[in-house]
């Protein structure tokens, strides 16, 4: 399919989320739509797939202008979209959710499961979308669970495939199989709209790549640009993309986790018998693929878990099984993994954000009365100093981006008296211009001579932020390595194998 | 121009303030729609309006004559009579019947705005209190206890009727609070249920020989001797019964402002409520957050019952809060039409109490059940929890910060 | 273009509600007084107009009123809470009623207190006999109910299979109490002079002065007059005990028991209470077997014509057997003939006063 799109323009009131768009995907190509977040990506693409109408501009398919008034038209149109959260039902099998919607029948309206696995079957050797149509989707991993989107969208005879952000969810095995994927598709002539901030796997898959920012087309440029010149385009300015930080001065051990046990919901023991030390003025990285425990670890670490057995010590203070308030206090700042839910209070200001693990504390408060006055300006000194971009610290935290929400976190953890930091997966979801920031200020917490324990799925983070490298699999740790260990072992730890040179 | 349309542009922004006020229209438009299709007269007028020429506008005059006289009713049965206040200026007479609707609609303010409030700090900390009403049915009864069986000096004796009442609705939180937080039971099942509790001990304390008045056998209770009785601000002579009730229900307001807005206890109880697991991560303390909203909330829900007695009938009965005379069930609405906010409560509170004096007054003047007040009040409330429907009948635009998470929910990123 | 449609749209549903309004303070003064008529005006309690008791009772006494004088309009007001009695007393006084006619003991001291501050205000109140030395227009209407439930439970007894009678009340309170004393009596009148052993549950009357209103004793309640469910449950419990005659003094709770009735089958029955449930309750007529009733109607029809008309006598009225106040009806077609007759000659005794309706009086079956 040959998708052009011309001029396309939205406005939700005054902020223009599209401002005339021009866009052309050839038939086979692999297009990349590369931006950082809300540059209108998604706007963009809720246009393509009907589900908000242009204000102005139109859309082509094969050279016929044509009009989506919701998806329905635009899966009739042969266009599919495979959604960042995938619109699956979890219960039901794979061959089930293919066809959902589109059920093929026999007479009397029985559902014809051998003609639907049989259709599975051929999409599946077609493109090499290796998935058991028989099993729940439940039970598969993310990468399969995606697989089975993918084939749901070419079940429905899709020529042009809408990926957003897929490898966002991905292990590092996972994403290379979705880049190939994606280029035996595009061999056979399927047109692919990829969208991604992440620049190296945009440079890896990409005929072409069209850097939006802020609902403007910069430019198109060829897969070869380097990873800077990307980087400038979507951020508007040069950024510094390695972490620059000096060789580590690790003094007394700060956090000390000895022989840790802790059991997920379920009643598993998820972590099973970790032993960690992060010494101040050191980053250690614990490195993984998610669901290995990680998050349970971090959980029992800041008193938000049971800790079965085994024990936590902070600057040599018993801190096991403490309540979180006990822990925050004595110093250990904590950075969540999934900041809106954990965080911030989306619908409170950025000042109450900021002063949210500390509204007793003077001089925020005294005998049980606020002094909003010491918690504006308190906010007003650290959106100053970490740059949160926003209308004013009376402004509520939900009208600011992800990547500025993730700023008032930041500041409000680093600015509280820290003996060590834990962060877990501090750059999830950020933009380029966010992720530079805050690895930052993760070197310059360590550089004062904190203890910082990164908790992060994104192996480029955690070789270029670690000192250490601690890889965690299965509730175990399997290795603590050099960051200059090479990308391949530390993939094999992930993985519970042990190369040959890891200790 | 440019005042008009930065007016215009303040209009269509739909504030909450926007929204409630054209719930207002909307629920009285309601209203009318009923009026309309229950007075025979009207349909009558109507039925006859295409036999001639005349008759449409007949028909017209006639339902507005009666629409107009029932809303009238409402505005001078509660704020104030124009002709009535009129006489009252020129002549310098009959100033009680002049000020007697808005004396009245004071009168059930009071107790609304404290019942309110109560619900409201629950809902803030993300809590469902349904069961302020058996809180306040506690509150009375301790009250009217404390009143009527304790002899003290008025100093001491109307504080200590009035602290009796905050104790009553204090037991009746605390056992749903804690049962929540020591048992994980759901806070809207055991309050909803401690109502019936609370409606039947009040009939065994009614049956009692203490609390019951001498020579009775009908439940109802012995009167509150006026050393505790808050009294009328204007004196017995004036005949206006509003009272100093009016102090609590403003000191109420004030401590609810500074308890929401200023307090750190206040801004754990919000934190909790908008999001509990960064509450939790945030190292506040879940069940004791959740216990003290519960006793704060029981306790004012109990002042509520309370002053609602010593400001009025001064004995209780057995239909003392029953049924739709059920503030503690009116606060749950009320609370949700004020935002959870103490001013937007006061606000609420003085809304409903004018719509349910004005609604018996509209009674007594044109026959149209009272019940129609309540068909507004619920109509309001209605369109107030769904302000997607206010705006697309006024054709509002929504706020910007909305819209793009309306069209992006689901897409990330 | 498309702003101003909108603007019109505003500016119509606010035009339509402020034009009602103010087209309303311009006409309406005639709706309020209709010149030279004598008003008769009822304050409900909170059961409403609609509540199938003494409500409801009044209110048509009013209304059958206004049928007889066409000079006589009706108004009520419905309390919201025993806190807005006075207030709607007041409102009443103030449009000039000529009679306000308040319902039940717990109008008790509102009526008295606007008795005594308005002499001259004529006042009517049901069921009850309030304490207002100043008032010279006060008439109480009180109803002796024990005498037709004693009828009632005469015929419950005589008509029972099983042996076993029950009822039960809204609320433990006088004017239910005194139904449940007199069906007490009536049983055990008839148990003494058949020499049966008919049983009754629901109520257990001990001593007191029944003359001045103590109906001293233990029953079943239900504590409100609105909950069918419970009237239910109540009921079916009393027929799974072997009662097949129930009584129920609660009002539209009774509904319940037919509900309990019809669910258990043919040889269970109710014996309604107020009003003469074959005419009140249509639908269910073949459940009753009789009615215990209360003259509420006529009482307060009586007492309004007689204040239009100039000749309204305050004090006291009580209604008896003798005087029509209190009747009994038969609904059931099956009731014998020479039970009928029995219940005529009991009539007469309970009039004359050789029969006696307090329970106590005789031994317990």
């Amino acid at each position: 399919m040959r998708l052009e799109l011309r001029g396309i323009t939205k406005k939700f009131g005054s902020l223009t989320a599209n401002d005339h768009i021009d866009l052309v995907v050839e038939p086979g190509q692999i297009h990349c739509l590369l931006g950082e977040n809300g540059a209108g990506k998604s706007t963009l693409m809720n246009v393509l797939f009907g589900l908000l109408q242009a204000d102005e501009g139109e859309i082509l398919i094969d050279g016929e202008p044509v009009r989506l008034a919701n998806s329905g038209d635009a899966v009739r149109r042969g266009i599919g979209m495979v959604h960042q959260h995938f619109m699956l039902v979890p219960v039901f099998s794979v061959a089930e959710n293919v066809v959902l919607g589109f059920e093929p029948t026999r007479s009397l309206d029985r559902l014809d499961y051998a003609r639907a696995r049989e259709d599975i079957r051929s999409v599946s050797r077609e493109f090499g979308l290796e998935v058991d149509p028989d099993a729940t989707v439940e039970s598969l991993p993310i990468g399969l669970q995606q697989r089975v989107e993918i084939i749901k969208a070419l079940g429905h005879d899709a020529r042009l495939l809408i990926l957003d952000e897929p490898t966002a969810v991905l292990t590092p095995q996972e994403a290379d199989a979705l880049m190939a994927i994606m280029r035996s598709l595009a061999a056979s002539g399927k047109s692919i709209l990829f969208i991604s901030h992440k620049l190296k796997e945009v440079r890896q898959v990409s005929d072409v790549v069209t850097v939006i920012r802020a609902g403007k087309v910069i430019g198109s440029v060829p897969p070869t640009a380097s990873e800077s010149e990307l980087a400038a385009m979507m951020v508007g300015r040069e950024v510094s993309l390695v972490v620059e930080k000096t060789v580590a001065v690790p003094a007394e051990p700060v956090l000390e986790v000895r022989d840790l046990v802790v059991r997920d919901d379920r009643g598993l023991a998820v972590v099973n018998g970790v032993s960690l030390e992060v010494r101040a003025g050191e980053i250690v990285a614990l490195a993984g693929v998610q669901g290995n425990g990680q998050t349970e670890f971090v959980e029992a670490v800041t008193g938000l878990r049971h800790v079965e057995s085994g024990s936590v010590l902070l600057a040599g203070r018993d801190i096991t099984n403490r309540p979180p308030r006990e822990i925050l206090d004595a110093g250990l700042g904590h950075i969540p993994e999934d900041r809106q839910h954990d965080g911030v209070v989306l619908s409170m200001s950025v000042a109450d954000n900021m002063v949210l693990n500390t509204p007793r504390r003077a001089p925020f408060a005294r005998h049980g009365t606020r002094n909003l006055r010491a918690v504006r300006d308190h906010a007003e000194t650290l959106v100053e100093s970490f740059d949160v971009r926003t209308s004013s610290v009376e402004a509520p935290l939900s009208s600011l981006s992800g990547g500025n929400q993730q700023k008032v976190i930041v500041a409000r953890e680093l600015s509280r008296p820290l003996e060590a930091l834990v962060a877990s997966q501090p750059t999830r979801g950020l933009d380029v211009g966010s992720i530079e920031y805050v690895h930052r200020e993760i070197v310059r917490v360590r550089d004062e001579g904190h203890a910082v324990l990164i908790v992060s799925s994104e192996l480029d983070e955690v070789m270029a932020l670690g000192d250490r490298v601690a890889v965690m699999f299965q509730g175990r740790i399997t290795g603590v390595v050099d960051p200059s260990t090479s990308r391949e072992d530390v993939g094999l730890l992930m993985t519970g194998s042990t190369p040959a040179e890891s200790r | 121009m440019a005042r008009v349309r930065g007016l215009w542009d303040r209009y269509r922004s739909a504030s909450p303030v926007t929204i409630a006020l054209l719930a207002l229209v909307l629920g009285l438009v309601v209203g009318a729609v009923i009026i309309i299709a229950t007075t025979p007269e009207i349909l009558n007028a109507w039925r006859g309006a295409f036999h001639s020429w005349g008759a449409p506008g007949h028909a017209l005059k006639v339902t507005f004559d009666n629409v107009g006289a029932a809303y009238r009713s409402i505005v001078t049965g509660s704020i104030v009579d124009p002709p009535q206040f009129w006489h009252s200026v020129t002549t310098g007479r009959g100033w009680t019947a002049s000020l007697t609707p808005l004396s009245e609609t004071l009168t059930y303010a009071i107790p609304l705005v404290i019942a309110s409030i109560a619900v409201g700090i629950t809902f803030q900390t993300g809590l469902f209190n349904i069961g302020a009403n058996g809180q306040a049915i506690l509150g009375g009864v301790a009250g009217v206890a404390v009143a009527t069986l304790v002899h003290l000096p008025m100093v001491l004796h109307l504080p200590l009727t009035l602290l009796a009442g905050i104790a009553g609705g204090v037991v009746g939180g605390a056992i749903p609070g804690l049962l929540k937080a020591y048992t994980g039971a759901h806070e809207v099942i055991v309050t909803l249920m401690f109502n019936y509790v609370a409606s039947y001990f009040m009939l065994f304390c009614l049956l009692s020989t203490p609390l019951q008045l001498p020579n009775q056998t009908n439940a109802i209770s012995r009167t509150m001797p006026g050393g505790t009785q808050l009294a009328p601000l204007f004196g017995t002579a004036s005949g206006l019964r509003v009272n100093y009730g009016i102090v609590v229900a403003l000191a109420v307001t004030v401590f609810a402002i500074w308890l929401l807005d200023r307090s750190s206890i206040g801004f754990e109880f919000r934190v909790t409520g908008a999001n509990p697991h960064a509450a939790r991560a945030s190292g506040i303390n879940a069940r004791r957050t959740l216990v003290t909203s519960f006793l704060i909330s029981g306790g004012l829900a109990g002042l509520a019952g309370v002053t609602w007695v010593a400001g009025t009938t001064h004995y209780i009965d057995q239909n003392f809060l029953q049924g739709s005379a059920g503030i503690g069930f009116t606060a749950i609405t009320v609370s949700l039409l004020g935002r959870n906010r103490p001013i937007g409560i006061v606000w609420g509170s003085l809304l409903f109490a004018a719509l349910e004096v004005g609604g018996s007054n509209m009674q007594a003047n044109t026959g149209i059940p009272y019940d129609l007040a309540t068909v507004i009040q619920s109509a309001i409330v209605i369109f107030v929890a769904t302000p997607v429907l206010v705006k697309e009948i006024f054709r509002l635009r929504t706020l910007r910060a909305e819209s793009i998470k309306v069209a992006t929910a689901g897409w990330g990123s | 273009m498309r702003r101003i449609n909108r603007l019109g749209a505003l500016l119509g549903a606010g035009a339509l509600v402020l034009g009602t309004v103010t087209i309303g303070v311009a006409t309406t003064v005639s709706v309020a007084s209709a010149a030279g008529k004598f008003k008769a005006c009822v304050v409900t309690d909170t059961g409403g107009i609609n509540d199938h008791s003494f409500n409801a009772s009044a209110w048509a006494g009013l209304q059958n009123a206004t049928k007889q004088d066409k000079n006589i309009t009706a108004s009520y007001l419905s309390s919201t809470s025993s806190a807005s009695y006075t207030p709607n007393i007041n409102k009443f006084i103030s449009q000039g009623c000529g009679i306000i006619v308040t319902v039940g003991f717990l109008m008790d001291g509102a009526t008295a207190t606007a008795a005594n501050a308005h002499p001259n205000q004529k006042f009517a109140i049901v069921d009850d006999v309030p304490n207002a030395p100043k008032s010279k227009g006060l008439l109480a209407l009180t109803y002796d109910t024990n005498q037709d439930a004693f009828l009632g439970g005469y015929v419950a007894a005589a008509m029972s299979k099983t042996g076993v009678v029950a009822t039960y009340g809204g609320a433990d309170i006088p004017p239910v109490t005194i139904y449940m004393d007199g069906f007490v009596a009536g049983v055990r009148y008839y148990d003494q002079h058949m020499h049966k052993h008919v049983k009754v549950l629901g109520w257990t009357p001990s001593k007191g002065n029944r003359a001045k209103g103590q109906y001293n004793g233990k029953g079943t309640f239900v504590g409100n007059f609105t909950d069918q469910t419970a009237g239910k449950t109540i009921t079916s419990g009393f027929f799974a005990d072997g009662a097949d005659i129930v009584f129920p003094v609660a009002g539209g709770v009774g509904l319940g028991s037919v509900a309990a009735a019809q669910q258990a089958g043919k040889k269970h029955s109710i014996m309604w209470v107020d009003s003469d449930g074959c005419f009140a309750e249509k639908a269910d007529c073949s459940y009753f077997i009789g009615s215990v009733t209360k003259g509420v109607t006529t009482s307060v029809e009586n007492a309004v014509l007689a204040a239009a008309k100039g000749t309204f006598k305050p004090g006291s009225y009580v209604g008896t057997l003798a005087n029509g106040g209190v009747q009994f009806y038969f609904d059931s077609p099956t009731v014998p003939a020479s039970l009928k007759a029995t219940v005529q000659q009991l009539t007469k005794g309970i009039e004359s006063g050789t029969i006696s309706v307090d329970p106590t009086k005789y031994p317990v079956g």
